[in-house]
């Protein structure tokens, strides 16, 4: 089953996973922002690309929002969008993308920032509180799996292995990345939360 | 077949270019785009070639099915019977950029134009000579000299000639129409009034092998042995089966399903070379028969040489439709024709197979 959320089915964002699908959501709700637009969890990068053409063509649509990880190369990223969205600029905004693509409007979000290779869990990981007392635990004990060769994980998924583990140690363990933001673990004030804000203001409410 | 489409003028179609056609084509978009007005545009263009008599058949029927046909407008007895054809209901003289056109491209096709003559005495008494009146201008002059002006709706070479008799523009003889029924290979089949008797159809194909493809597309639902239309005290003739048990039913007592898929079957056999247009494919047709009604469809029309236009409000048809043309078998040999409103302005986007196989893939909207 795919994930949707919203009621206008005109004006889409697009994600490329279930969490980045709730971490959304959960913003939304946290910052009340009007349901003007449909959220829709794609299941995979791949999908994401894929619809893209397709989207373009769908009845009445009028702005397409994308929200996808740089992973571990944003230029690379930024190539691939390039060649489903002509009208895609050079480079990416660092207060996110927006420009037109026929009569469509289409904004870009690069997880995390629009400057860093990384994903959701980058994102998430900046959201945590800066004065929190777990935080340096939680990196000490990736260090020490690192020193001692016990590192399953490719070095892209640092931060996904970082949040997971800073979540399992909440008051409640294993708190998926939507709720930890509506259950105010995470900082959802936190200024690094506000450019995205700002970017899905301007994409689909102006 | 048309691989190309042109249409000005005609209704709210003002300007719309449909730059490739393919054998099966499926129109779709929100009401009040031009569906059913881009079915009778390609009705129009079919059927032109044969006379004028059945042009005007055409036109009436069209105007009909749409409740365009009352009072002094019966028999074309008033010019303003053709207005609600032109975009805006409104017939224009004199301007070229006004006219209706329906054709593959600029080159070629019908041109339905609103003109304006007057008599001129030669030389020779006895010689008379009617001269188009070239724009508004001459017109109010030739008007003030007191010249008799008779104003003509022509398609292509032909027209129908009415007289200004006290502010009114009446005809000035009747032109004999044809039965469509009985039309070569064009055929419109709408959910209104109108469509062409069955039984007439069944006539023209009988005993031919025609009367087999029809067979094996009514068994689609059910399986039949045979088809017959038989003479009642009320008309129109009502058709019977011969089922697999040896019975004879109604065929009208199979539910609505079946009934849609006689008249499709044999609207479609006797398009031989032609064209078969239909308006609302789904009508009572359950999701599961639209995919096999399809395949019927496209291998009869590759058989009968016919193209085929259809219109859907339904995703079920558009599912449908899309399973089948990305089936090897069938490749290129359906388009969805997607209609648009931009700015007032008609327009066609064009969706191809892998575009349309992603959006029933992925639920995206794209009716």
């Amino acid at each position: 089953m795919t994930l949707k959320s919203g009621k206008n089915p005109n004006k889409i964002l697009l994600v490329e996973g279930v969490d980045d699908f709730h971490v959304v959501c959960a913003i939304l709700k946290k910052y009340q922002i009007p349901e003007t637009f449909s959220v829709e969890n794609t299941e995979g990068v791949e999908k994401l690309f894929e619809q893209i053409p397709t989207r373009l063509l769908q009845s009445e649509i009028q702005t397409l929002g994308i929200l996808i990880g740089a992973d571990t190369n944003l230029k690379k990223r930024w190539k691939q969008l390039k060649t489903k969205l002509p009208n895609l600029p050079e480079k990416p905004n660092p207060s996110g993308t927006i420009f037109t693509q026929g009569e469509i409007k289409v904004g870009i979000w690069l997880m995390p920032d629009n400057n860093l290779d990384g994903m959701l869990e980058d994102f998430i990981c900046s959201l945590v509180p800066a004065d929190d007392k777990l935080m340096p635990f939680v990196e000490e004990t990736l260090q020490n799996l690192k020193d001692k060769k016990l590192q399953n994980f490719k070095e892209i998924h640092c931060s996904k292995a970082k949040i997971h583990t800073w979540l399992a140690w909440q008051k409640t363990p294993g708190t998926p990345l939507g709720l930890a933001i509506t259950k105010k673990y995470l900082d959802e004030k936190n200024n690094k939360c506000l450019p995205f804000l700002e970017w899905l203001k301007n994409l689909f409410t102006k | 077949m048309l691989n190309s489409l042109l249409v000005k003028n005609y209704r709210n179609l003002e300007n719309l270019e449909i730059p490739s056609l393919a054998r099966v084509n499926l129109i779709v978009g929100k009401n009040n785009v031009g569906k059913s007005s881009l079915l009778e545009a390609l009705y129009l263009y079919f059927t032109t070639n044969e006379n004028f008599g059945t042009s005007l058949e055409v036109i009436r029927k069209i105007l009909l099915d749409r409740d365009e046909l009352f009072f002094e407008q019966k028999d074309f007895k008033n010019i303003e019977t053709f207005s609600p054809i032109f975009t805006n209901r409104k017939i224009v003289y004199f301007d070229e950029n006004k006219f209706i056109f329906i054709g593959e491209s600029e080159k070629g096709g019908i041109v339905i134009s609103p003109s304006k003559f007057y008599n001129v005495t030669g030389e020779d008494d006895n010689f008379k000579k009617r001269e188009r009146i070239k724009n508004n201008e001459e017109f109010l002059n030739l008007a003030k000299q007191g010249m008799k002006i008779e104003s003509e709706i022509r398609i292509n070479g032909s027209g129908i000639a009415y007289t200004l008799n006290s502010g009114n523009y009446e005809l000035n003889y009747f032109t004999p129409t044809n039965d469509l029924s009985l039309l070569a290979n064009c055929k419109f089949l709408t959910t209104k009034t109108n469509s062409p008797e069955l039984s007439k159809l069944w006539d023209e194909i009988t005993l031919t092998n025609k009367e087999k493809y029809v067979i094996e597309a009514l068994s689609l639902i059910e399986p039949i042995e045979g088809l017959s239309f038989i003479e009642t005290t009320e008309r129109p003739k009502i058709p019977l089966v011969k089922t697999k048990n040896n019975q004879r039913i109604p065929l009208k007592s199979m539910g609505d399903g079946i009934n849609h898929i006689l008249s499709i079957a044999l609207n479609l056999v006797n398009c031989e070379n032609g064209c078969f247009l239909i308006d609302e494919f789904e009508n009572g047709l359950h999701y599961s028969v639209q995919t096999k009604l399809f395949e019927v469809i496209f291998s009869l029309a590759e058989k009968l040489n016919a193209q085929v236009f259809a219109t859907t409000h339904s995703n079920d048809t558009l599912k449908a439709f899309s399973e089948v043309i990305n089936n090897k078998k069938y490749q290129n040999q359906g388009k969805i024709i997607r209609l648009e409103n931009k700015n007032g302005l008609i327009k066609h986007v064009e969706i191809s197979d892998e575009n349309l196989k992603l959006a029933m893939e992925n639920d995206i909207e794209i009716r």
